[in-house]
């Protein structure tokens, strides 16, 4: 079974939302709105190197867009072995949820 | 990248994020931006879009480097980690290299702040680029000239015909006898000059007005040091001093103290006198020259465009004064030319003649330059040579390495970082070795040269630079070779490509010990030439005889005297004044005219008195020398060599009793003898016709031949006798014989750099071969082993062992000689009287590299002969 760091569990958790795929710009919007903290393209590219190499995402280039001056950009896609991983860890966040008392009774 | 204008995201910013290659390939880094930044722009407005595109540009940068460069260092630091446990698990081998490589590296520098000492002379004036000095030359019928003197109204002329010449300065050598505030009287050698020497040259003032200082008559300037001599502490400044000027005392008054003139000057001073003390007058007579002229050209005139003009300044100033001189309807330009010469390059080329200074030499720096290279060619060698000869020790690394998965490319740079890096432990080295060194080498060439010249940004660069060049040369070959091991041959432990015999290797010890060989042969040469030079009978006995400059009027009025009080000690053999003694500094020449022909013949002229040729001991070929019993011995009477009988035609029988025209003579003169061809010049040149006068009033130096044994009796006894005759004269005296060596100095430096150089690049080469045997020999280990326990003998082991090595080193002789026989037969050119370098020289330089060699893996062969076969073979 395979956790993965909270950083990496957000990135995933965005890529679901956002239909399983997405650029890097509407990846990054959801990002910082999930984290709510900022987050610079430098980190996440770095983050989204590490999920490739363990291949939890994949990444290709998109068809060039005549609107956007004929450049293609960066699609990212969650795999399945990512999205198991993910289901993973929050599954066991909720198991660590629930077995931590004071969670329970108060708020 | 055509972006949309519209977008209009900081350009620079843009740049930056295109710089990281990685984001830009893999992710779409740009253009994730531009998205971001519209959006941004649309609700927040343009400026705050802008702030959050520099930020997250400027953020993302760090991301990038700490994702690309951790991954880079952690490798470089491993690299370097197995470097050094190389660099201590093969101490030999590694101390080979980088001690090969630093003496190498240490001698490139030291040559290397000599060539940058010789070609900064003069550049630091800062009109230098446009500086020239006016230089005539001219060719009588069979002497050729070149001086770089002229006449004293050039300056004016030239200025004033020739709107392209900005500004002009004359330097006139001078000498007085000034009286200090103590009254003693000093010799002191100045120029006279014009003011406008502080407007063409970056001579300075360091205090007084530079404008005016040297305008009037009678005013001098002096450095501060030379004040101190004559005024003490104090401001010189205002105060006068005293000078024998033309015979009477007169007072100079100080307008200026000079700034020291540096090193790298050509010419140097430390006292200048306004040539404007001199009346017009003195400078009328456009046919004797004698002072330098430096002009200052305007930027964009070209040098050759008004050296050509210069040709009517010949027509309309000089011809009128050379008229003598254009037989046979000779055009003017035939005889006389004008010349300009670059300031920057008079250091390199000096002028034969009348030079302000004894110069440089184009030539060392090219040989010295060369050495250079060579030896570090050699030392660079070495590095490639050992390292590829130790490659079966790396092949398991390397074989690893390529297993795991590393590229070839990969484990190329690893192999030039490492040869990168012995060369910078090289250069560390080799800046320690230098800062020993030099101390020695200052005190051995007399020269002046400091390490700190390094320091200066530019240089260090270079030199920065330069070593990892030479480091990534050295690293490219192994680099290339070490690479090409297959990992499965080499882990079944196959045989190794790298151990045996190799072609590279071999050349690389040639091409070293011909290095090697051609430098030998050029000590040995060069040593040949200088006893050459120094047992070659010259003409005249150099030995014993005493030179005494005579620098005022007086003395030639009271020499008489003086020369009977000296013949009076048996101590001195002769004495005889004259203007010219060999080994001078230049001579002067003129024309005589035979009575039959109306053609003026050039010769060298010579004035003394009668005792001139029993001095030097010249030998009379016909005729006799002159004599005070001979009353026809007048003022006049010639004396000719004989290659002057040669130009004029006749054979030395012939020419006693002819008369000649011209010279120190009025009127014709009788010739009454013939001198057999005597070296007053150095060996360089070819004696040249010489005609020596009768004519005692004209003269610049008084010769005393003395008895060998008490010299220094003799020599106080000179010293009383001249302090009675002539008590306001200083007593100066030099010895003929090192005189004469003086004009060799070049030679005898040249030579005791090739000798510490080539003995450093026979060093080299050795550690080199040292390195090589000893490595065979431990590859060999087990082969010696076994062959020892069949029976052979310590003896024929080392037969075996060096066989190889020593046809390496005959073949670099055979290929070296014709080389070298080729470069110092080019050096031999320079002097018209030179020695054979004969085949010994050859055998002698193939004697010592192949003793040497021998010596060296002896020393190497034995050690690995005599280990016990039963250790031998335990061993692996």
């Amino acid at each position: 079974m395979a956790i993965l760091a909270v950083k990496e569990e957000i990135i995933l958790s965005a890529l679901l939302m956002l239909e399983e795929s997405s650029h890097g710009a509407p990846l990054r919007k959801k990002v910082i709105e999930l984290s709510k903290k900022e987050t610079v393209y430098g980190t996440l590219y770095n983050l989204l190197e590490v999920l490739i190499r363990k291949g939890y995402v994949t990444s290709h280039k998109s068809d060039p867009k005549p609107i956007r001056g004929g450049r293609s950009k960066t699609i990212y896609k969650i795999t399945k072995k990512g999205k198991k991983a993910l289901e993973e860890t929050l599954r066991m966040h909720e198991h660590l949820k629930n077995s931590i008392p004071s969670f329970e009774s108060g708020k | 990248m055509t972006l949309k204008k519209s977008t209009n995201s900081p350009v620079i910013a843009r740049k930056l994020l295109s710089l990281m290659s990685g984001y830009h390939e893999k992710h779409s880094i740009i253009e994730d931006f531009e998205e971001t930044y519209s959006e941004i722009k649309k609700s927040e407005g343009s400026f705050s879009a802008k702030w959050w595109y520099w930020g997250n540009a400027l953020k993302s940068v760090v991301g990038y480097l700490k994702l690309t460069l951790s991954w880079r260092f952690t490798m470089f630091m491993n690299h370097l980690k197995i470097a050094y446990r190389n660099f201590i698990r093969h101490k030999l081998y590694s101390f080979i290299n980088v001690f090969g490589l630093a003496i190498g590296l240490s001698i490139c520098m030291i040559i290397s702040l000599w060539v940058l000492r010789e070609m900064s002379y003069d550049r630091f004036h800062e009109k230098a680029h446009r500086i020239y000095r006016v230089e005539r030359e001219l060719f009588r019928d069979n002497l050729y000239s070149r001086w770089p003197i002229v006449g004293g109204s050039y300056k004016q002329a030239l200025i004033d015909d020739y709107p392209e010449i900005e500004n002009a300065v004359r330097f006139w050598r001078r000498e007085f006898a000034i009286k200090d505030n103590k009254n003693a009287v000093h010799r002191q050698g100045m120029f006279a000059v014009d003011n406008s020497v502080f407007e063409m040259f970056d001579f300075r003032l360091e205090e007084g007005d530079e404008d005016t200082a040297l305008e009037e008559p009678l005013t001098v300037v002096l450095t501060r040091k030379n004040a101190v001599k004559y005024f003490g502490t104090g401001d010189p400044i205002g105060k006068s001093l005293t000078f024998e000027w033309q015979g009477e005392q007169t007072d100079f008054k100080v307008t200026g103290v000079l700034r020291e003139v540096p090193d790298n000057s050509h010419i140097h001073f430390d006292m200048l006198i306004s040539i404007a003390s001199y009346p017009e007058e003195e400078f009328a007579d456009w046919r004797s020259n004698y002072l330098y002229t430096y002009v200052l050209i305007s930027e964009n005139t070209s040098k050759s465009e008004l050296e050509e003009k210069l040709k009517t300044f010949v027509t309309q100033r000089l011809e009128a004064h050379y008229g003598d001189l254009l037989l046979q309807d000779r055009s003017i330009h035939e005889v006389l030319k004008m010349h300009l010469f670059p300031i920057k390059d008079i250091h390199l080329h000096p002028t034969a003649d009348w030079e302000v200074e004894p110069g440089g030499n184009i030539l060392s720096v090219y040989i010295f330059s060369c050495v250079a290279v060579l030896i570090l060619i050699i030392a660079c060698m070495n590095f490639v040579n050992l390292s590829t000869a130790r490659a079966s020790k790396r092949a398991k690394e390397v074989s690893l390495r390529k297993t795991v998965g590393a590229e070839k490319h990969q484990l190329k740079v690893q192999f030039i970082q490492e040869s990168v890096l012995l060369a910078f432990v090289s250069l560390v080295l080799a800046f320690f070795m230098c800062s020993l060194f030099i101390q020695s080498y200052n005190g051995i060439f007399a020269e002046n040269l400091s390490l700190s010249l390094f320091l200066q940004l530019k240089h260090m660069i270079i030199l920065v630079g330069a070593t990892f060049a030479v480091g990534v040369l050295a690293g490219l070959y192994p680099a290339y070779y070490l690479t090409r091991f297959e990992p499965v041959a080499v882990m079944k432990g196959g045989p190794l490509s790298g151990s045996g015999k190799s072609v590279f290797r071999r050349n690389m010890v040639i091409i070293q010990f011909s290095i090697t060989i051609i430098l030998i042969v050029g000590v040995f040469t060069v040593y040949k030439q200088m006893r050459y030079i120094q047992t070659r009978s010259l003409g005249f006995d150099k030995e014993n005889v005493i030179i005494i400059p005579v620098r005022s009027q007086q003395i030639a009025q009271n020499y008489g005297s003086f020369w009977t009080e000296l013949m009076r000690n048996s101590q001195i053999v002769a004495a005889s004044a004259s203007s010219e003694v060999p080994a001078d500094s230049h001579y002067s020449n003129s024309h005589v005219n035979p009575p039959e022909s109306d053609e003026p013949i050039s010769m060298i002229l010579f004035s003394s008195d009668h005792d001139y040729v029993e001095t030097y001991q010249l030998e009379v070929l016909a005729g006799r020398a002159f004599s005070r019993d001979f009353s026809t011995d007048t003022e006049g009477t010639i004396i000719l060599n004989e290659s002057a009988a040669h130009r004029i035609g006749w054979t030395p029988e012939e020419a006693v009793g002819k008369k000649l025209e011209g010279g120190y003579s009025e009127s014709e003169a009788q010739v009454v003898g013939v001198v057999k061809n005597f070296h007053f010049k150095s060996l360089r040149r070819e004696v040249e016709p010489m005609a020596l006068f009768l004519y005692p009033n004209y003269i610049r130096e008084i010769s005393v031949r003395i008895m060998p044994g008490d010299i220094g009796k003799t020599l106080n006894f000179i010293q009383k006798t001249w302090e009675t005759a002539f008590p306001a004269e200083q007593f100066e005296y030099s010895f003929l014989d090192n005189r004469i060596n003086q004009l060799y100095a070049s030679e005898r430096k040249m030579q005791k750099i090739f000798v510490i150089f080539s003995s450093l690049s026979i060093l080299v080469a050795c550690l080199g071969l040292l390195g090589l045997v000893s490595f065979t020999a431990e590859l060999k280990t087990k082969e010696i082993g076994i062959r020892r326990v069949l029976g052979a003998s310590t003896g024929s082991v080392v037969v075996m062992l060096s066989k190889e090595f020593i046809k390496w080193i005959l073949l670099a002789n055979i290929i070296a000689w014709p080389l070298a026989w080729f470069m110092m037969n080019k050096w031999l050119q320079n002097f018209a009287y030179r020695a054979n370098i004969g085949w010994f020289v050859f055998a002698l330089a193939g004697f010592v590299t192949v003793s040497i060699a021998i010596f060296t893996f002896i020393f190497q062969t034995v050690k690995t002969a005599c280990i016990n076969p039963a250790d031998s073979l335990r061993y692996e």
